[in-house]
């Protein structure tokens, strides 16, 4: 070998190794760059991943609370549950719930003391099973015209109605409404309270009135009784007087005309006032023709009717009105008027008080147009009648067969309805019952009077 | 018997005319004397305590009822006998009338004799009273008299003790209680002992 082929090949040699260790050391440092930015991305990495370990926790923690919050809002829902179940059912007013169609999504115990049925009964079923059969027929209809027009007559006031027990009876309710909505869709809430309490009180309180308004009656005829009886003593006294001075100057032996004369005239004077006293009393229920005005008869008949209802009720009486329509209007004192039908009424009432149970007791009201044109109102009973020996006498002041009666009634009727141009006549069997008849003439025929 | 009556009257308070005007006649020509009043306050006004009398009441009035009058006399410590008449007689009054010592309740018209028995009585009734009043007053004055001594063996006498125990009780003689005695019995215008009892029921000394 040539050494300067060796030399030359030793310095190729080593230029090549320099260039080698030039590129080595260029990679190194590239590879240096990429160690560095590795690093650089880890720790980059290892940062986000704190970050993002902080925020899970975070999170979790704020998830922890909600699931906490949700816990403690749900005991809150189920106590607040608890409790309004309690008032549901506490409630003395029956709760019922029902969808738009009418039937039932609950009750509260109370409707099954009000109305009988258990909340498992009605769940399901049409509200309509609680309601009277004309109520029942239209209650789809109610509902409807509500869906249509958003009117309701109902809801948000309080109404008077009538439930169907379980027994087939009606109980008296109040009832009021109220609606909500679920997701859409609507619900009606009903709440319902017994009345029957309230309805009897007022049934009593109304009797009460109406026993008491017959007192009075009575109080006032024994009052007026009284008056006159009281007024008539006093010339009746004087004359008295009088006529024992009298007598005791004729015996004298020394006979004073003039002054006998003077006493007979007072005495006369006296007998003449107590005549006007009793004339007084019987203008006084005669010849009242003010207040006055024209009425139906069969109106005032149904008035009156109204004011004896509790007691043919109580009685069990059949009751029967037949009143002719097309009648002419008459020309009367209704408080009058009012006050006779009202006392053949009651004596009708209580002259079948005493039949035996199993007596179908019957009354009958009626009225028609007479042969003269003129309205007769008869009211016809089937008690015990009039025997023969009264009926003379019935109508006549004082007399009565009745245990606490004034023997007033029959003869005041009859001086009012004479008042009126009328008659009170009657028709009667012992046994058999008693038919009265008042006539009045119509209001043409009392402008021709 | 109108010399019996000679100062005795009879009042009559009745708001009705005719009745006063009647009765007031048949009183008369009976041969009492009457005076009537129109209201219970005119009769209060000329009541003269002095006369013996009895009182003819109606018992319905305006103002002042008869039952009221009643009350009213027995305040003013007035005790005349009243016979009550009334127009119509509610047996609540009659009996309250009553209670307070009516002589009768004469429901009008009244047979007038049973009237004027009433009155007869009523006046009758008044003038024992009046008596009885008048002795009460003398022998009270008679009492005034005696000392307080003599009262002591007077009450002593009376609640039946003999001269010898009232002598031990008030620690005296016998002597001595017979010397009181006499004068008791003087000033007292007592005769007997009896006189002299009667006289301490009269003053309720027994």
């Amino acid at each position: 070998m040539k050494p300067e082929n060796n030399l030359s090949k030793a310095a190729e040699l080593c230029g090549t190794v320099q260039e080698e260790e030039a590129e080595r050391l260029d990679r190194l440092a590239a590879l240096q760059g990429n160690l560095r930015a590795a690093e650089d991305k880890i720790r980059l990495l290892e940062q986000k991943l704190v970050e993002q370990t902080e925020e899970l926790t975070t999170s979790h923690l704020a998830l922890q609370q909600n699931i906490e919050a949700l816990k403690q809002s749900k005991k809150r829902l189920r106590e607040r549950e608890a409790r309004l179940n309690s008032i549901f059912n506490a409630a003395a007013e029956g709760i019922i719930t029902i969808d738009r169609k009418g039937n039932v999504v609950n009750a509260n115990t109370a409707v099954n003391a009000i109305l009988g049925f258990t909340e498992a009964e009605l769940v399901g079923h049409n509200i309509k099973m609680l309601m009277p059969a004309a109520h029942a027929v239209q209650h789809d209809q109610y509902l409807q015209n509500y869906f249509d027009t958003g009117i309701s007559k109902i809801i948000g006031s309080v109404r008077e109605v009538e439930g169907l027990h379980k027994g087939g009876w009606m109980v008296p309710l109040d009832l009021s409404v109220a609606e909500f909505f679920i997701d859409g869709e609507i619900f009606f809430t009903g709440i319902i309270r017994d009345t029957s309490q309230r309805k009897l009180q007022e049934q009593e309180n109304r009797k009460h009135l109406e026993e008491l308004a017959h007192v009075t009656r009575l109080g006032l005829m024994g009052e007026m009784a009284s008056g006159i009886a009281h007024e008539v003593n006093q010339p009746l006294t004087a004359i008295v007087a009088y006529t024992e001075v009298s007598v005791n100057l004729l015996k004298l032996p020394n006979l004073d005309p003039a002054k006998l004369a003077g006493i007979l005239a007072k005495t006369h004077q006296q007998a003449l006032r107590a005549g006007q006293i009793i004339h007084r009393m019987r203008d006084f229920v005669r010849s009242k023709t003010t207040n006055r005005a024209t009425v139906c008869i069969n109106q005032l008949i149904r008035d009156s009717i109204g004011l004896c209802a509790t007691e043919i009720k109580l009685q069990n009486i059949l009751f029967c009105l037949e009143l002719a329509e097309d009648l002419p209007l008459v020309y009367i004192n209704e408080v009058q008027i009012e006050q006779v039908l009202l006392n053949l009424l009651r004596n009708a009432i209580e002259a079948m008080q005493d039949m035996p149970s199993d007596h179908h007791r019957r009354l009958v009201v009626r009225t028609q147009l007479d042969r003269r044109q003129s309205v007769e109102i008869s009211v016809k009973d089937n008690g015990t009648g009039i025997s023969e020996a009264d009926r003379g006498k019935i109508m006549t002041p004082f007399y009565t067969t009745k245990k606490n009666g004034m023997g007033m009634g029959l003869s005041i009727s009859r001086s009012l309805v004479e008042a009126h141009h009328g008659a009170l006549r009657f028709n009667s069997q012992a046994g058999k019952g008693c038919t009265f008849y008042v006539t009045l003439p119509s209001k043409e025929q009392m402008h021709e009077l | 018997m109108s010399f019996e009556h000679s100062d005795a009257i009879v009042y009559l308070v009745d708001d009705e005319f005719a009745i006063r005007d009647s009765l007031t006649l048949l009183i008369e020509s009976s041969g009492f004397n009457i005076q009537s009043f129109e209201s219970a306050q005119e009769f209060l006004d000329s009541y003269d305590p002095e006369r013996p009398s009895c009182l003819l009441l109606d018992v319905r009035m305006p103002t002042m009822s008869g039952l009221e009058l009643q009350d009213e006399l027995c305040k003013r410590d007035i005790s005349l006998p009243i016979i009550f008449i009334s127009g119509h007689a509610e047996v609540a009054d009659s009996a309250k009338a009553f209670r307070a010592g009516a002589i009768d309740f004469l429901e009008k018209p009244f047979e007038n004799n049973v009237l004027l028995e009433r009155i007869e009585e009523g006046l009758g009734k008044d003038r024992y009273a009046r008596s009885q009043q008048a002795l009460r007053d003398l022998i009270q004055h008679r009492l005034e008299q005696l000392t307080p001594r003599e009262m002591e063996v007077l009450r002593l006498i009376i609640s039946s003790h003999s001269n010898k125990e009232s002598a031990k009780i008030l620690k005296v003689s016998n002597r001595t209680i017979d010397a009181h005695r006499a004068r008791i019995m003087e000033k007292l215008q007592a005769e007997s002992l009896a006189e002299l009892m009667k006289m301490a029921m009269h003053c309720d000394l027994l």
